[in-house]
């Protein structure tokens, strides 16, 4: 019980302490995180779990389903980037608008929720990654698939991930 | 805080990190892309959340300027164990040939803990532009071209081939706009039909 405590107050010692660093007085140059180490995909991309890779492109890639013309340019900028060809791009784009809608279903039922069982949110999380994936596989060419593949690997170099966060 | 409160507001936390489950944390990303018209889009972003602990509040701010546009972007103050995912985008309009610097930070801040998460994601990007001519053939419905079509006195910096749908034919001539980030030529460049050849940078 002893060791227990001290593990306890240790804890609470390194994430309690107050930060000298506030809002937007944070040098540019800086890059850490106080609660954990970050793995730092430009240093090591091969420690990107794949999971959390696919998982943030889909975020920063997808659009709502009633997109703007605007928000479908960046998109299309985004795919294209991937290097799909415009048939996989709308292709990709409609499986990315249903993971658009579920996510954000999934996180808003998460924080309205009083007992914020976050085991449960982080298994529907990756359950919904995993099955967007899937559905990419199904409509998309394979060379097309392969494309994502390749570039959700090379976008790891532009990923940080907290070790806990993975 | 007094120790007690602490101790108590920290117990959560602790079983979560002695029960050996990897689930609370933050992650940050940036894609960064050419589009149409020599467009650049950016979109930041930090995802996650954290351990409860009570009393507190955390609030996710990025920073996101992309050629001198942009700023801090900030979400609202939620509860820790709140899951976060909140992005800042920016676009410009480039100029094929000059250099553009992408500099953001993804944070999260604790009311109590301070600075909970704070990353910096730096990217440099450039536009080039190369021209590409016969002969042309095609490959499992791509377009291949295979001469790099310079006007005389221009060089190509990103050469490397590549293949592409075309409807309804596939063009003598393209011009590609290559994102050249952190210095490496991005595989696949925007493409769209040339006349003929052109200058190339």
């Amino acid at each position: 019980m002893v060791r227990v405590s001290f593990v306890v107050i240790l804890y609470c010692v390194c994430v309690l302490t107050p930060s000298t660093a506030q809002n937007g007085s944070v040098a540019p140059s800086q890059g850490t995180s106080r609660m954990s180490e970050v793995i730092d995909g430009s240093v090591h991309p091969e420690l990107i779990p794949d999971a959390t890779a696919y998982r943030l492109w889909f975020i920063a890639s997808s659009e709502f389903p009633n997109a703007t013309p605007a928000e479908q340019m960046r998109q299309k900028a985004h795919l294209g980037r991937a290097g799909l060809s415009d048939t996989d791009i709308q292709a990709a784009a409609g499986v990315l608008a249903s993971f658009k809608v579920q996510y954000s279903q999934l996180i808003a039922h998460y924080n309205e929720s009083d007992t914020k069982d976050l085991g449960a949110l982080i298994h529907n999380r990756e359950g919904l990654v995993q099955a967007t994936r899937d559905s990419l596989r199904v409509v998309l060419t394979p060379e097309g698939m392969a494309k994502i593949d390749a570039h959700v690997q090379r976008e790891k170099r532009l990923m940080k991930v907290a070790k806990e966060g993975q | 805080m007094k120790p007690r409160r602490v101790y108590i507001a920290c117990l959560p936390i602790l079983l979560l990190a002695l029960s050996g489950k990897s689930m609370a944390g933050y992650s940050s990303y940036v894609n960064i892309s050419p589009g149409a018209n020599n467009m650049i889009y950016s979109t930041a972003l930090v995802d996650g959340s954290a351990y409860p602990m009570a009393g507190a509040c955390h609030t996710p701010k990025v920073y996101n300027v992309l050629n001198g546009t942009g700023g801090w972007a900030s979400g609202g103050c939620a509860p820790p164990q709140n899951y976060i995912s909140f992005q800042n985008m920016q676009q410009t309009h480039g100029t094929p040939g000059v250099a553009y610097t992408n500099n953001t930070i993804e944070q999260v801040i604790c009311t109590i803990a301070g600075l909970f998460f704070n990353t910096t994601i730096n990217v440099s990007i450039s536009l080039r532009v190369s021209y590409w001519g016969p002969p042309v053939t095609i490959q499992n419905d791509l377009c291949y071209w295979g001469s790099l079509a310079c006007t005389p006195g221009t060089t190509a910096t990103c050469t490397r081939g590549f293949g592409i749908t075309f409807a309804p034919a596939c063009p003598q001539y393209v011009k590609a706009t290559w994102a050249v980030v952190n210095g490496s030529c991005i595989p696949v460049p925007y493409v769209e039909e040339a006349t003929g050849p052109g200058p190339c940078d």
